[in-house]
């Protein structure tokens, strides 16, 4: 839905949600089902974000970003009655067990929440500046190494040096939850109709250009056609980048703020290739390519390190997935569709952008692997996609096309995510509220980070902090 | 209120049934298969020069509100005797009577056990009491008031009348009195619920007395006579020697009948005085009674009860009072002579009840002998039945009055027939269970809807009472 | 475990991974092959192939079929064309229900009945009075069926052509094999006889090969029939078996809708003395634990009871049916000590097979 506004129009709402993602439309649902007036602003055409399907071959779809996203709490799944709202999931592939994993993830999930329901406390005069944190789930595992856990390194972003002490926090990252049926887009709808079902107003194509304060707190949000939109909170699913040094003038926020956003790391970008083949490959009606395939090639410390210098590694990390093995009408009648997830993919090489021989040879690279896997890919392909991280930067407006939102290193994640201030929702600046991959839980789960800001809103709202 | 009415069977039932309901304003018919009208009560099984009824000679159930509702006594009904004491003849000793007079009865018992002369007073009346209670279902459509009546009733439904009669008493002679009426109905007497047969007999009424039998003056072909004329002046046509042989139904409605010669007469309204099973399963297409229902019906009751008639020239000693004389050595016998009619076979101790008539003509005297249990399908064919069952009847009854045999002149016997099964919830079911049918518009009237099997027209008054209800209503 | 195997076995027993079977109706069956979960979803996305040999079949045969059929069911089936079926009940003579199937019509004077429970006595009594003969055809054929948005698509690459109708059959010649092709529940049902019931097996598992079809166990049948809002005699309620119990109604297990006031039936009477129907509803657990037979409260006031209830992996919580006589209240209801909500069924949209001349669906 597109608003038309004319000049200095000024509306009023309870709350207003940058970016209509997973995380902003879960948000605008779940502010709007509690009663409040909610509008979740899209600079694209159409909302989800990251959660679209593209027909980028006639007759062929995939899921540009990612097959499959982390896993949506099952409580928030079930409130928003995702499931009868088209957004069905095939089952996760079989994992590994990690119940360690899985428990510190579900703790997360508690003390974010926890935290979120609880107002900041008015600090006492001559009390500490920064309080002792209570300590944070998961602790112990940022002081692991992956290599000490025995796990293999998760891809989709999650790498990083396995030997390094404190890699271990990397298992927490993106588990995922099985692909939708028709892709990731199908979730977006759902979660569309969700938030409209509620009452919330979804408008699309209006860029939120800045935020205006009003003696330190977030009044209003400036758009791009010179309109505002006034609201008690607001809550920005973008990454910590564009929240911090985008949305606000370069001398309004304190210099110690501005230095740590400037220090928050970016993880590794993924390339992604979309190939249309005429034909499933040979020895793909293997029950094994149901499930996401890892090309047991990488040496992840390899990768990493030539990711770090700039460079395109040599032989990437890849994941090959054979979407049509599990949803056969994403492509024609006897066809096929082939993902192809390369990790450690640099933003901008050491050697300047990304230029078109720069793509065809990444292309190339992938093409190679997937023959190794699959032998007569190549033979049968009909169409190719290829969307790198600058991609991935322009069509989302993630920093760096970091689909994480920030490195999933030992100081970047549970209570330094994004810094401990900011640790889950709330931000130094009153009124405004962190969802989106930079948050906490923005890497782990899907929908939960919008989820604990709208919680958050409407905590503080109950205590009187919001006017 | 005009509607044709369709009544099929000119028994006692059948009649009382079209009276009441041409009195309530309706056109009926009444079909009859045989020559003449009675049924059970027309004299119909011949012995040597006599024709007698082929069904009990004596009448029990007799509802005094229809006699006094029809006028039947002004039609000329009258009884020559009022009420048969039954007698248990011994081999060993003098016939045990029961009376009345329970002083009588005390000092006839006292002989055999002290304890169950005392104890036979409180039986009959703690009976006569829940009988009593017992008539607001068992003539009223309606239900028990009071508590203690419904448990005992229930208690009674489980309780065997072989049971009952062991807990109560201890002497043979007397539980073998009992025996013939526990086999009323075709139910074995070990078999839960036949206590309440001996219930429902201690709440009938004749001529005032509760309990009692009575034998009308001219026979049960007396009553026959004055029911038929009563229906008569009431405005009732009845047809004989027509043979009904289907009914039709047009949805799940009766709409009339089909007769033997093919004739089609229409009605709304058809009650049915014969049994359950003729009616469900031979008059309707297969399966408008309802499947389970038929499955039911199919079988009929095995055990069933006949009649055999001796004509005598001269009285035998045994027999000399009016009395209702039951021949049975052992109330465990009745389940044994139970047993072997079920499996088809003529019993070789069966429980007689035994009653003489005079005839006032050459030969003088009739004993007219009811037997149970005798099987309704015997393995015997026809004339190897009737043989070995006049071989046993003249067996026991030679016990107690020899030379019997010798002064036999003539003899009639007349097979048990089919009958519908008899079971505990039937006695005690509701009037409506026992004569509405799935079949709207037909309505059962005769044995079929009486709690237990008797010529008593009491069903009769009841199922017209609901027809004309309905009909008055109207079909929908 | 019973001595009974369907004709398709030997391949549930190569398939089966974890060896986990249960009995139906004397069969012995898969109960999944790999995990539950797995096979219910991938109906939502392919196809799957169950095996639903265990159904009980009877052929109703005789000069008089056709009235004793239309006597015995709740619908009238004289108005069937040969190879059309109608879904009906059958009750006793109170009006309770005995059973519930697929009546279908395969000549002038015979018809076939597939339901879930038998009732062989009843109805081989009840046929007795009519003269038709009921001959038992469970043993003497396999069933599968085939169930998803794919199916039709799995049947042209199979070769076989023309998929049927809803509520119809018919027989094929499938390159040399005979095989009834019918379309009554869910999906698409193929019934062949034992010997060559391998071979159709093998062809339609290589047919959908391009179809991500999988082999479905029955706990992940019944997890789809739940979701699709479909009862089932034995598993959710008990059938009457006594000729004049009352209990249960149609109209209490909200089964209404399958039966015709204005046809003559068995039980008719019954039926009208029952009162008005009470729907079947859906109940959605906030928890992943089933919850059947529990006790369904609001502040307090109890209202009912669950039926059944299982675990659905596409909507990821428990789901049960229910009847509740009036209406729901918004909130605030409990199942048990779960809270959870009222949902008109069915819950998820049947996963039926898309019809070859649909487009696919537009992307975004």
């Amino acid at each position: 839905m597109v608003l038309r506004r004319g000049n200095g129009v000024r509306l009023r709402y309870d709350a207003c949600i940058i970016g209509a993602g997973a995380d902003g439309l879960a948000a605008g649902a779940w502010l709007a089902a509690r009663g409040l007036k909610v509008v979740v602003v899209e600079r694209d055409s159409h909302a989800g974000g990251r959660c679209a399907t593209r027909q980028f071959h006639p007759g062929f779809r995939a899921s540009p970003f990612a097959d499959e996203l982390p896993e949506i709490p099952p409580a928030i799944f079930r409130a928003l009655d995702l499931a009868r709202r088209g957004a069905v999931f095939s089952c996760a592939a079989e994992p590994e067990p990690q119940p360690e994993a899985d428990a510190i993830r579900a703790q997360l999930l508690a003390r974010v929440f926890a935290d979120a329901e609880t107002p900041p406390q008015r600090r006492p005069l001559f009390a500490p500046r920064h309080a002792r944190m209570r300590p944070w789930p998961g602790e112990d595992l940022a002081a692991r190494s992956l290599a000490d856990c025995g796990a293999a390194v998760p891809l989709d972003g999650g790498l990083c040096d396995p030997s390094l002490a404190g890699s271990a926090i990397a298992l927490l990252a993106g588990v995922s939850a099985g692909m939708p049926a028709g892709g990731l887009g199908r979730l977006a709808e759902a979660l569309r109709a969700a938030a409209e079902e509620a009452g919330a107003e979804i408008s699309c194509g209006l860029e939120v250009t800045d935020i205006r304060r009003k003696r330190g707190r977030a009044v209003a949000a400036g758009l791009a056609d010179g309109s505002e939109i006034a609201a008690r909170a607001f809550i920005s699913t973008l990454d910590l980048r564009r929240t911090f040094l985008s949305l606000f003038a370069w001398n309004e926020l304190p210099r110690a703020l501005i230095d740590l956003v400037g220090a928050f790391r970016a993880a590794p970008g993924t390339a992604r290739l979309l190939l249309a083949l005429a034909a499933p490959p040979d020895g793909s009606h293997n029950e094994a390519w149901r499930a996401p395939v890892r090309v047991a090639s990488a040496n992840a410390a390899e990768a990493y390190r030539a990711w770090r210098a700039g460079t395109v590694p040599d032989r990437p990390p890849a994941t090959l997935r054979l979407v049509t093995a599990v949803d056969p009408f994403m492509a024609p009648q006897g066809c096929a569709t082939l993902t192809v997830t390369l990790g450690a993919i640099p933003h901008t090489p050491f050697d300047g952008a990304w230029t078109h021989d720069k793509r065809n040879k990444l292309r190339d690279a992938a093409l190679a692997i997937a023959e190794q896997a699959l032998p007569g890919t190549i033979a049968r392909l009909k169409a190719v996609e290829m969307i790198v991280p600058p991609d991935v930067e322009n069509q989302l407006a993630l920093s760096e096309g970091d689909l994480m939102g920030g490195d999933l290193s030992a100081t970047q994640m549970l209570g330094f995510r994004p810094f401990p201030e900011c640790a889950g929702t709330r931000t130094p600046v009153e009124g405004l509220y962190l969802a989106g991959p930079s948050s906490a839980l923005g890497p782990l789960m899907t929908c939960a980070a919008g989820v604990a800001a709208a919680t958050a809103v409407l905590a503080d709202m109950d205590a009187g902090r919001l006017r | 209120m005009s509607g044709e009415v369709l009544v099929i069977g000119a028994g006692p039932s059948g009649l009382a049934a079209a009276t009441y309901l041409a009195r309530a304003g309706a056109h009926v018919i009444v079909l009859e298969a045989e020559a003449e009208v009675g049924g059970r009560c027309a004299n119909r099984l011949g012995v040597g020069a006599f024709a007698v009824p082929s069904g009990p000679p004596a009448l029990q159930a007799l509802d005094p509100r229809v006699v006094k509702e029809l006028k039947l006594a002004r039609l000329g009904l009258a009884f020559a005797v009022r009420d048969l004491p039954l007698t248990g003849l011994r081999i060993d000793g003098k016939p045990l009577v029961l009376g009345r007079d329970l002083h009588e009865a005390h000092c006839a018992i006292a002989p055999l056990s002290q304890r169950d002369a005392e104890r036979y007073g409180e039986f009959r009346r703690s009976q006569f009491d829940l009988a009593r209670a017992m008539r607001a279902v068992w003539w009223e459509d309606g239900d028990l008031a009071r508590e203690e009546h419904r448990r005992e009733l229930h208690r009674l439904a489980l309780t065997s009348a072989a049971t009952l009669l062991e807990s109560v008493f201890e002497s043979d002679a007397l539980k073998a009195a009992f025996a013939f009426d526990a086999l009323a109905g075709g139910l074995s007497p070990s078999s839960a619920g036949s206590s309440l047969t001996l219930l429902w007999q201690a709440a009938q009424e004749m001529c005032g007395l509760q309990g009692a039998f009575a034998i009308p003056r001219g026979g049960p072909a007396a009553l026959a006579g004055v029911l038929l004329k009563a229906a008569q002046n009431a405005g009732v046509e009845v047809r004989t020697g027509c043979k009904v042989t289907q009914l039709l139904l047009e949805d799940d409605a009766v709409t009339g009948a089909v007769v033997a010669r093919g004739d089609v007469i229409l009605a709304g309204t058809v009650l049915s005085s014969l049994s359950r099973r003729t009616t469900l399963l031979a008059f309707l297409p297969p399966g408008a009674a309802g499947f389970a229902v038929t499955h039911d019906l199919e079988r009929p009751q095995p055990v069933g009860e006949g009649k055999l008639v001796l004509a005598l020239n001269t009285l035998p000693a045994a027999f000399q009072q009016p009395a209702r004389t039951v021949i049975a050595e052992r109330l465990e016998d009745a389940a044994v002579a139970y047993a072997q009619a079920s499996a088809g076979r003529v019993p070789s101790d069966p429980m007689l009840e035994a009653t003489l008539l005079q005839t006032g003509a050459e030969p003088p005297f009739l004993l007219s002998v009811q037997i149970r249990p005798l099987p309704v399908e015997p393995v015997d064919p026809p004339g190897a039945f009737t043989t070995r069952l006049l071989q046993t009847v003249l067996r026991s009854l030679e016990r107690h009055a020899p030379e019997l045999t010798a002064n036999v002149a003539s003899f009639g016997l007349h097979p048990p027939q089919p009958c519908d099964r008899l079971t505990a919830a039937h006695i005690t079911a509701s009037w409506r269970e026992r004569i509405l049918t799935p079949v709207r518009g037909l309505f059962l009237c005769g044995d079929a809807a009486e709690p237990v099997p008797a010529v008593s027209c009491r069903a009769a008054r009841i199922a017209a009472g609901f027809a004309a209800a309905e009909m008055k209503r109207g079909r929908p | 475990m019973s001595l009974l195997a369907t004709p398709f076995h030997a391949r549930a027993a190569e398939l089966s991974r974890n060896n986990v079977w249960e009995t139906r109706n004397g069969f012995t069956l898969a109960s999944c092959y790999g995990r539950t979960d797995d096979e219910a979803l991938a109906a939502r996305f392919g196809a799957v192939l169950a095996d639903i040999s265990w159904h009980w079949r009877i052929e109703i045969a005789g000069l008089r079929a056709v009235e004793f059929v239309s006597r015995l069911f709740t619908r009238n089936p004289a108005s069937l064309m040969p190879g059309m079926a109608l879904e009906a009940l059958w009750l006793n003579d109170a009006g309770a229900v005995r059973g519930a199937g697929t009546l279908a019509r395969t000549g002038e004077d015979s018809f076939r009945l597939v339901a879930a429970l038998e009732d062989a006595d009843w109805i081989a009594r009840a046929a007795r009075l009519y003269g038709v003969t009921i001959a038992d055809k469970t043993a003497a054929e396999g069933g599968l069926a085939l169930i998803g948005p794919a199916a039709s698509k799995v049947l042209d690459a199979a070769g076989l052509d023309g998929a049927p109708e809803p509520m119809s059959a018919r027989r094929v010649s499938w390159r040399g094999l005979d095989v009834t092709l019918s379309r009554f529940g869910l999906g698409y049902e193929l019934w062949c006889e034992p010997d060559i019931a391998l071979i159709a097996w093998d062809r339609l598992v290589a047919a959908g090969q391009g179809w991500a079809l999988r082999p479905a166990g029955q706990a992940a049948l019944d997890i789809l029939e739940f979701e699709s809002g479909l009862m089932r005699a034995g598993r959710d309620y008990r059938p009457a078996r006594d000729g004049f119990a009352p209990q249960p109604s149609p109209q209490s297990l909200g089964l209404g809708g399958l039966v015709d006031r204005s046809h003559i039936f068995n039980g008719r009477a019954g039926v009208f003395a029952g009162g008005p129907d009470s729907p079947l509803s859906g109940v959605l657990l906030d928890g992943e634990k089933p919850v059947p037979g529990a006790v369904l409260t609001h502040q307090g006031r109890a209202l009912g009871r669950t039926l059944s209830s299982r675990f659905s992996p596409a909507m990821r919580c428990a789901i049960a049916f229910a009847i509740v006589p009036g209406t729901w209240p918004a909130s605030g209801l409990m199942a048990g000590t779960m809270p959870c909500r009222a949902a008109a069924l069915p819950f998820l949209p049947i996963p039926a097979p898309m019809d070859a001349t649909e487009p696919s669906p537009a992307a975004v």
